[in-house]
């Protein structure tokens, strides 16, 4: 091993600090900017000096007395638990089927499913619009709960732990007599932890954030509109003036601002080792 | 005994030839129980659309409500009429600038925190965070910082120069903008893979190069770059369809503005299809993307393979 000097320690130390002050400049800059006066914020430069805590308490009051929030938490968590639900389900019972059971046509059915991965989101969007409004389900909050109920990726990622995990299991519980199901869920579905809090931690943070899809489909219903999508909206009502109305209030947005990276900045630190395994497990050698 | 021993192993080997038949039928029936559901899911919902889409995408608006068969007519639109084929460009620009900028970075960041140094962890945590964000809450924060009248950043401007900017008004400052957002969101993805790519290269390749005398940006150029080439295809190619994914920025920030000059495929495609209502155009459009995207993710998939053969 090379020796480094103690310069060359510090030059790197003061390189990724400046960097670091970049990449939490804009988490910094939400938080202070809570503790502003509506008339304070414009003289804000480089970061809010606060102005002082009772402001603070003040903006959230005012967030807060916004009822339309709670709904759309409630909708949003209800979403979390829906797709946690559906996702855990389709990847266990998928990835286990192609691990562990010889059926005529898996190869055509695993290429099949895997082929939905190449399909672009983005490009969807509009012959789904032309499809859902046709079944009456735009604005519909059903729209909400019917996209997206497999994942071709959680599938296979699924797919490789089981394989890893060997047949002794499978023919010690039919031995006993086990059904499938069994199986499945009693066997198998513990040792699959690791996996499905990857799966969950990604759903959590998908629907948390969620925008561009309920923004498109239930444009015409706020009464149902995600966190994602209705913290946006809040924040805009708090950014433009409306004309002959009141002046822009920007330390109420800094609020939303901050009440939406709470979550996911929570769960992230809870659970970092998962993220960094989510995002490199692309591959787990089969 | 003799005679049981035989009754057992006639048995035995009858059990061997018929039970396979009888298993093989149970074993299709479950996993066609739980695959055929999926795959009639998927029929509905991910290659049904592929056709309407094609499907309408042969039309073009004739008035109200009216469309009329056309052929390729939007596809050659699209091609020869500036206001299409200009959302390619723009997205190009987006895709160019934030992608050279992230590698060289990213690099920058990797090599920094895979160094000698203490905090490696502390430092991987802190240029992730943003990755976890929402792009639309920080796109408006951004919003807030460029306001005219009242944003931190004119005030900063003002505090230097004397002038303010009309931010929204320029172009060149609203693609900035853009590309400062995404490059700012997606620098941690790009840190980890590099980081991950880094610390697969071989202790031996580098102890070799530097018996042989390399060392500094020769070692860097010779050795580290060419073992992370796959890695940074990779990272290039996401990137890649990352550009044609920016959405919420130029809704949020730019709107488009100035005179559409910052539109991308996405903003046009959402106007065209959930605004104006050109459902003709705005297929043919999701098509070009559809296929973009498509080779782009199948030669992704291909070196994502290739890359973790590295790792």
């Amino acid at each position: 091993m090379k020796v480094v000097g103690k310069g060359t320690k510090t030059l790197y130390h003061v390189l990724l600090i400046f960097g670091s002050i970049i990449m939490l400049y804009p988490f910094a800059f939400a938080f202070l900017g809570m503790f502003m006066s509506q008339e304070g914020f414009y003289e804000v430069s480089f970061l809010p000096i606060p102005e002082g805590f009772k402001y603070c308490v003040d903006n959230i009051a005012k967030i807060l007395r916004r009822t339309e929030i709670y709904p759309s938490i409630a909708l949003t968590l209800g979403r979390f638990v829906w797709y946690a639900f559906i996702l855990s389900f389709t990847s266990v019972l998928g990835g286990y089927v192609f691990a562990k059971v010889n059926f005529a046509g898996k190869n055509i059915a695993f290429y099949l499913l895997m082929s939905s991965m190449m399909i672009p989101g983005v490009a969807l969007l509009t012959p789904q619009y032309l499809m859902f409004r046709k079944w009456s389900l735009v604005d519909n909050p059903l729209v909400l709960f019917i996209t997206g109920c497999f994942s071709a990726y959680n599938i296979f990622l699924v797919r490789q732990t089981i394989a890893g995990l060997g047949d002794e299991y499978k023919e010690a519980a039919e031995i006993d007599g086990a059904g499938f199901i069994t199986i499945v869920f009693r066997i198998y579905f513990p040792m699959l932890k690791p996996v499905l809090a990857v799966i969950l931690i990604q759903t959590f943070i998908g629907q948390w954030n969620d925008y561009l899809f309920p923004d498109i489909f239930m444009a015409g219903n706020t009464s149902w509109l995600p966190i994602g999508v209705l913290s946006v909206r809040i924040q805009s009502d708090y950014m433009y003036q409306v004309s002959g109305g009141g002046l822009v209030n920007y330390p109420l947005a800094m609020v939303m601002s901050v009440f939406m990276m709470i979550p996911p900045v929570i769960i992230y630190i809870i659970f970092q080792k998962n993220f960094v395994e989510g995002l490199t497990a692309g591959g787990v050698k089969s | 005994m003799r005679k049981e021993r035989d009754y057992n192993s006639l048995y035995q080997s009858q059990a061997v030839c018929r039970k396979p038949s009888k298993r093989k039928v149970r074993e299709t029936l479950k996993g066609w129980g739980v695959i055929g559901p999926i795959i009639i899911y998927f029929a509905i919902f991910g290659l049904y659309p592929v056709g309407v889409m094609i499907y309408n995408s042969f039309f073009a608006k004739a008035g109200f409500f009216k469309y009329e068969f056309t052929g390729f007519s939007n596809y050659l639109e699209f091609f020869s009429d500036p206001e299409y084929y200009v959302l390619l460009l723009n997205t190009l620009l987006i895709a160019v600038f934030t992608i050279g900028l992230s590698l060289v970075l990213g690099m920058l960041v990797a090599l920094l925190i895979t160094g000698p140094i203490r905090g490696k962890g502390a430092y991987r945590t802190i240029y992730y965070v943003p990755v976890i964000i929402s792009m639309a809450v920080v796109s408006q924060i951004v919003r807030v910082w460029l306001d005219y009248n009242h944003g931190a950043f004119n005030n900063i401007v003002e505090l230097i120069s004397g002038k303010r900017i009309e931010w929204t008004e320029s172009t060149f400052w609203m693609y900035f903008w853009i590309i400062v957002i995404c490059i700012w969101k997606g620098l941690g993805a790009t840190v980890i893979l590099f980081v991950a790519g880094l610390t697969g290269i071989p202790q031996e390749i580098h102890e070799a190069a530097e018996v042989d005398g390399a060392a500094g940006a020769v070692k860097f150029f010779k050795i580290t770059l060419p073992q992370l080439r796959h890695m940074l295809v990779f990272v290039m190619i996401t990137s890649i369809i990352g550009a044609f994914n920016v959405f919420e920025p130029v809704q949020l920030i730019s709107g488009g503005g100035p005179d559409e000059t910052t539109e991308v495929i996405l903003f046009k495609i959402y106007n065209e299809a959930f605004q104006n209502g050109d459902r003709g155009m705005a297929s043919a459009i999701s098509v070009i993307v559809f296929i973009i995207l498509m080779v782009l993710t199948i030669l992704n998939m291909k070196f994502g393979e290739e890359k973790q053969e590295k790792l």
